[in-house]
């Protein structure tokens, strides 16, 4: 049902090590409670699965994944590299401790650094463009970023009202 | 018009779900929706793509209604479900399963019946398998789920 790839090359490599980073990164010592952690990740990957099944898909199809226009087994292995993105961005939000305009200038960089991974990844043909373009990236993860930030400040308050509650 | 009609249904949907005294943690909402989606996306493409047992009707108005489906629809279905089914023991739990299953393979069939969906080489069968793996899936991730938050999160 899920093909291989047809050549085991760069993109492939590129996906184990960012699978194995992913691995390791959630090996640390953690920061939020096991709940909000799932949701953070499970986000970080729902995102991404819709909107690369919505548009990078028949009749659409704005953009591929990896060799070939079917859905391989690289292409679901891909989704295990997005959860330390999504991670890692609540992280040093919460870690900075910022608010109100630092927070925009915060969504901004964290987008610039998406495009720029976004780049190394066409460049290694993760992603193969058939009409999409890297201009269209940088709007997409900003809204992205600041749904990450809204959803994790909702749980995180949800959660600790429901702990206050509680006790 | 068709757009508007299935637009319509899913908010008054929507609504009664949002009205509806629920026993589930909003967290675990959230967790079952979202795995909802992870199954619906891959299982959807694996169907139309790589197995060509369906194909997603070109036009505009479908194109978005199969989306619809995916993001509202079906995730809005099953975790209605569970959350019935928690209120029950063993027996009327399988019913209530059961039912979900039908209900689901149901909607895909309308969607068949309306369009959105063309069908190559599908049959009700193969239906009822998908949406029995993709219930079966997120069933068991949502009681692992609950065991976090309940167990070691202490909710």
């Amino acid at each position: 049902m899920l093909d291989f790839p047809t050549q085991f090359d760069t993109n492939e490599w590129c996906i184990i090590l960012l699978t194995l980073f992913n691995i390791i990164l959630f090996r640390l010592p953690k920061r939020f409670p096991n709940a909000i952690t799932v949701l953070i990740i499970l986000l970080s990957i729902s995102i991404a699965k819709t909107i690369d099944h919505t548009i990078a898909v028949f009749p659409v199809d704005h953009y591929d994944l990896n060799d070939t226009k079917r859905y391989e087994l690289f292409d679901l292995l891909l989704y295990a590299c997005y959860p330390p993105f999504g991670y890692l961005c609540v992280y040093f939000y919460i870690r900075l401790k910022k608010s109100g305009l630092f927070v925009l200038l915060y969504i901004i960089i964290w987008a610039f650094f998406a495009v720029i991974f976004e780049y190394f990844l066409v460049k290694i043909h993760v992603f193969k463009y058939n009409g999409w373009s890297i201009f269209y990236s940088f709007p997409t993860y900003l809204i992205v970023i600041f749904i990450y930030l809204i959803f994790f400040k909702f749980v995180l308050n949800f959660y600790e009202k429901t702990i206050s509650r509680e006790n | 018009m068709i757009l508007s009609a299935f637009w319509s249904f899913y908010i008054i949907l929507l609504i009664s779900f949002c009205l509806y005294k629920k026993r589930l943690h909003l967290f675990e909402i959230i967790f079952i929706w979202m795995i909802v989606w992870l199954v619906t996306h891959s299982v959807s493409t694996i169907i139309t793509i790589n197995l060509g047992y369906l194909k997603i009707s070109e036009q505009p108005k479908h194109f978005w209604l199969h989306l619809y489906n995916r993001i509202i629809l079906y995730p809005l279905i099953i975790v209605w479900f569970i959350d019935i089914q928690s209120r029950f023991k063993y027996k009327a739990k399988i019913i209530i399963i059961f039912s979900s299953i039908i209900l689901l393979t149901l909607v895909e069939y309308i969607s068949i019946w309306k369009g959105v969906l063309i069908n190559k080489n599908w049959n009700v069968w193969y239906s009822l398998i998908e949406w029995i793996f993709a219930f079966v899936f997120v069933y068991l991730s949502w009681f692992w789920y609950r065991r976090t938050l309940w167990r070691k999160d202490g909710l």
